[in-house]
């Protein structure tokens, strides 16, 4: 059976129909937000199991709306795409003796 | 009203001033602060910590030493309070938390060593959002309130500062900024907030929220207190690694009350989209005066500045769910609930999402060194928004608003500076018609390590406005 995540198209291929048919930047954006996946408690009860320190049930809801809320901007940053030569902003830097 | 009273009200450059030519006591005018303190801070919650007795010993040491002619400079028998996130060797540290509540440090952060250095002269301890990223609400020493309107906020986190200085409760404060936390409350309140460059001032001794964006400097009445202010804390410092030895310039010798031949940059989209419309009419009210004051407007653009929010948050989430990652496994019922539902959200995201905010903080970097090679500054409206009123605390507790729509971009126009590192002043530029009157922020970003520009400009726009002139009824 499929999952609502399953079920959801995705935002890329969102801002690309949108993209055919004209519609670009923050508003094409805004409206590809819909299509934000949806996280449920048990999935999250999953990854939680992986993190050190337990979550019991009441704040695995908390985070479980938290994350939920936060979905459509990690998905906006996901879907920003840069050139390869575009590397992470704080350089590593080696320690001089 | 008597003289005493009447002393709060007077710029602390012009304090010091009279300080220098022994007109004026650090003495008397701490006790004038003192008195102020002790009868506004029940209504606006402004203080943590109130140190009266070392206070008077410090202006009384301070007096002596004038006298002796031993006079350290513009800061010396000023009082000023820092916001309650930098350790104070002996004095309770709370950060807004009761996590933290009864933290007596056995150190000293760098900054408030240095403004002890000049002579100033420490009258508190001011609140702040816990950690400064909570609610201000339920979390440990309840809210600050914006001296405007006390129903409503003064933004944050560093709430207590911005409420302190607009109501001349101190005429000098340190706040911390992370995505905005000097700026927000400087642009609420009415008064002057500077987060200087990355590296520029140490953040040694100021409890960390995001060690990449963390910033501390100063939050003033006025532009030429914000850079004598800077000129004490600014420099290297062993203790911190990421403080640059960068030279410090005399600021105050680059203040100008004219801005000939410089160039403003002008974005002409995302920073005013969704503002308010008092906020854009100030707005273009001051870039018309900076005009008139022999500026040049340039159009520029910053294409990514709608990123800078959304990534910036996952930046500053990420670092600082790993800094509170022990105290939040051992304590989490101490946390305010909107500090623990955020840290707690952190945990699940993915370190690729970590990076790519990080990559896109290099986008934001070129962008902006692309837009001050055509412009000195680039002036954009502090906040979009007026001061709301105070939630209340059970939606106060949370993120997700009852019937609030989540949105891809978190809107502001001050992350930006977090996320590029570059120096940006926010100073009065207009009131909203009321009632109640409320302040409007202006908010000028500059080049790495150019604040002398940041400060010029701010300046001269300050002296030609009259906004840092007016008070609250408090």
């Amino acid at each position: 059976m499929a999952t609502p995540s399953d079920q959801t198209i995705s935002r890329r291929a969102i801002l690309q129909i949108l993209a055919a048919l004209g519609f670009t930047g923050a508003a094409a954006e805004r409206l590809a937000a819909t299509a934000a996946p949806t996280v449920s408690p048990d999935s999250l009860r999953g990854a939680a199991s992986l993190l050190s320190g337990g979550f019991d049930d009441q704040r695995l809801r908390v985070a479980q709306a938290a994350v939920q809320r936060n979905l459509d901007q990690l998905q906006a940053v996901r879907d920003l795409e840069l050139p390869d030569a575009v590397e992470p902003a704080p350089a590593f830097q080696v320690r001089r003796s | 009203m008597n003289a005493a009273a009447d002393l709060v009200f007077i710029p602390a450059s012009e304090q010091a001033a009279l300080i220098r030519a022994r007109k004026l006591s650090p003495v008397e005018l701490t006790d004038a602060y003192l008195a102020r303190i002790e009868a506004l801070n029940p209504k606006l919650n402004a203080f943590i910590t109130v140190t009266a007795d070392r206070a008077r010993a410090d202006a009384r040491a301070a007096e002596q030493a004038i006298t002796n002619g031993q006079y350290r400079g513009p800061l010396h028998g000023i009082p000023y309070a820092p916001k309650d996130i930098l350790a104070t060797r002996g004095i309770r540290t709370t950060n807004g938390s009761k996590v933290t509540a009864d933290w007596v440090p056995e150190f000293e952060s760098t900054i408030t060593e240095r403004l002890a250095a000049a002579g100033a002269v420490l009258v508190g301890k001011l609140n702040l959002l816990e950690f400064a990223m909570g609610s201000g609400v339920v979390s440990g020493f309840g809210p600050a309130r914006n001296p405007w309107d006390p129903a409503r906020t003064p933004s944050g986190s560093s709430s207590g500062s911005g409420a302190a200085l607009a109501a001349h409760m101190v005429p000098l404060s340190i706040g911390t900024d992370t995505g905005g936390s000097i700026r927000g409350p400087a642009s609420f309140c009415g008064i002057v907030g500077l987060k200087q460059t990355y590296g520029r001032v140490s953040r040694y001794g100021v409890t960390t929220l995001a060690w990449t964006l963390d910033h501390a400097g100063p939050m003033t009445r006025t532009v030429a207190d914000a850079a004598a202010m800077l000129q004490v804390i600014a420099g290297a410092d062993p203790r911190d690694l990421t403080c640059t030895a960068d030279p410090v310039p005399q600021y105050a010798e680059r203040l100008t009350r004219d801005l000939r031949g410089v160039r403003v940059g002008v974005p002409r989209r995302h920073f005013t989209e969704d503002a308010h419309p008092e906020v854009e009419r100030a707005y273009q009210a001051a870039l018309s005066t900076m005009k008139d004051l022999g500026a040049s407007l340039v159009d520029v653009d910053v294409p990514h500045a709608v990123y800078a929010t959304s990534a910036g948050w996952v930046v500053a989430m990420a670092e600082a769910a790993q800094f509170h990652e022990k105290r939040l496994r051992e304590t989490p019922e101490l946390f305010d609930p909107i500090v623990r539902e955020r840290l707690d959200a952190a945990r699940f995201y993915p370190a690729t999402d970590y990076i790519k905010a990080l990559r896109i903080r290099s986008v934001l970097m070129d962008e902006m060194a692309a837009v001050l090679k055509s412009a000195d500054v680039m002036v954009v409206p502090a906040n979009g928004s007026l001061p709301g009123v105070l939630e209340a605390p059970e939606v106060a507790g949370t993120d997700v608003k009852p019937g609030s729509k989540p949105t891809a971009y978190r809107g502001g126009n001050t992350f930006l500076g977090n996320m590029t590192g570059l120096p940006a002043l926010v100073l009065p530029c207009g009131f909203s018609a009321g009632p109640p009157r409320l302040p409007i922020g202006l908010q000028i970003y500059g080049r790495a390590f150019d604040e002398a520009t940041v400060l010029r400009v701010g300046h001269a726009y300050e002296q030609a406005s009259p906004w840092h002139r007016e008070k609250p009824l408090v």
